[in-house]
């Protein structure tokens, strides 16, 4: 019974992917994406790993949908030839079909060799957990054990970011009040944005004992973040150049100084004080979350203003 | 077979399909949706295979694949930037190598 559920997720998995990639609509093609992501979402949750089942239904499907819809609108004034699947003539299609099968074989051999595990580390992470100052191994592994992965993750976001901030118009400020100036919107935005933001919190709160976490937070927040752009509630945070930038560093910033005071004392950097593991590790996921979400949605932003000339051409 | 193991296949799966994908399309958002794809099959790789081999859910390769989506969405955030900057300048969504003779 179990199998079947599962044959029927892979299947459905596989539909979508292909549909995806295969309609002619570009944004049927987008909404079967985001469509995929929700699926995916089911299929972490199958193989028990409720962590990325959030991640990936807050950030796969909610923040890659609204980036790709958005690129979308904006993409509709280029060329835009549907197509053509079958060119048979042509050595793309033959290419694409070759390295396609290719990598199906070639993966599926490695996938269905016995896999012999050399270095048990998930009993390092089980014996080591009572020392990490949470109780949930993935935060534990994410903020204690490999917490250089996490603060390198986060200078890859900040980096993002300020690669798309030199591609943006300089003399140019994104007008919100084009989008929907809708007074109901706007009333019922007032209202979800302090349940939103709850939610986030609780995410960032529970992941030290049970699945979520700073990073499904800080997609949650982006969300709220973006929802209040696109009724217009424009704040003028998002105006100010400085402001933009000292929200992406304030994670990282955060994060580095908690990480280099062990230094003071001659310990290694990143190192916890195991009586304080638990706050620290709390104040670090607080500043990633803001971060994250702020991040995220300056992406948002500038990438809607690394296409204006587009908007001049399109009514 | 596990469930495990059958979401490493259907991971295959995926991979296979963003790699045709990416090679067959020449317009630049379905290639990043093709790009996508392939992350997320290699991310179902990773956890199905490795959870298969113990018959139990193993952290590390979660932890390391919730890293893996965060940077995801940063990098498609940023191809998306890319791509949009493009189209702004020169009303093209492809490449020029791939814009045919004309």
């Amino acid at each position: 019974m179990n199998e079947l559920i599962d044959l029927t997720l892979i299947c459905i998995l596989l539909g979508l992917a292909t549909l995806s990639l295969f309609t002619q609509s570009l944004f049927r093609s987008v909404m079967f994406f985001i469509l995929l992501g929700l699926i995916l979402s089911l299929v972490w949750i199958r193989l028990d790993a409720p962590d990325i089942a959030l991640a990936e239904a807050a950030i796969g499907a909610g923040i890659t949908g609204i980036l790709l819809l958005d690129a979308l609108a904006h993409l509709r004034a280029t060329s835009n030839t549907p197509p053509q699947l079958l060119q048979l003539k042509q050595p793309r299609f033959w290419l694409a079909l070759l390295s396609g099968t290719g990598v199906i074989l070639a993966l599926g051999l490695a996938v269905s060799e016995p896999l012999s595990p050399v270095v048990a580390l998930d009993l390092k992470v089980s014996e080591n957990l009572a020392e990490s100052g949470v109780t949930h191994p993935i935060t534990a592994i994410l903020l204690n054990f490999r917490s250089y992965d996490t603060l390198l993750e986060v200078a890859v976001l900040v980096l993002a970011a300020l690669v798309a901030l030199t591609l943006r118009q300089s003399d140019e400020h994104p007008v919100a009040n084009e989008f929907l100036p809708n007074q109901l919107l706007h009333a019922c935005l007032k209202l979800f944005f302090p349940m939103i933001f709850l939610v986030s919190m609780y995410l960032l709160w529970a992941g030290s004992t049970q699945p979520g976490g700073a990073f499904q937070a800080g997609a949650v927040l982006a969300s709220a973040f973006v929802l209040f752009y696109l009724v217009g509630l424009k704040t003028q945070l998002a105006q100010n150049e400085h402001y933009l930038k000292r929200g992406w560093i304030f994670g990282l910033a955060i994060f580095v100084l908690v990480g280099a005071v062990p230094l003071l004392q001659g310990q290694p950097f990143l190192t916890y004080p195991d009586a304080h593991a638990g706050v620290l590790i709390l104040l670090i996921e607080l500043g990633l979350t803001l971060s994250i979400g702020w991040i995220l949605f300056s992406l948002f932003l500038l990438s809607q203003s690394a296409s204006t000339f587009q908007k001049k051409d399109t009514p | 077979m596990s469930s495990y193991l059958i979401f490493a296949y259907g991971g295959v799966g995926l991979c296979g399909i963003g790699v045709f994908g990416f090679i067959l399309h020449s317009h630049l958002l379905r290639r990043l949706i093709a790009f996508n794809l392939l992350g997320s099959g290699t991310f179902l790789i990773l956890v199905g295979l490795s959870q298969s081999g113990r018959g139990q859910p193993d952290y590390i390769p979660q932890a390391l694949v919730l890293t893996g989506i965060v940077v995801a969405v940063a990098a498609t955030a940023l191809a998306l930037v890319l791509i949009r900057r493009w189209a702004a300048l020169t009303k093209h969504a492809t490449l020029p190598e791939d814009q045919g003779p004309s």
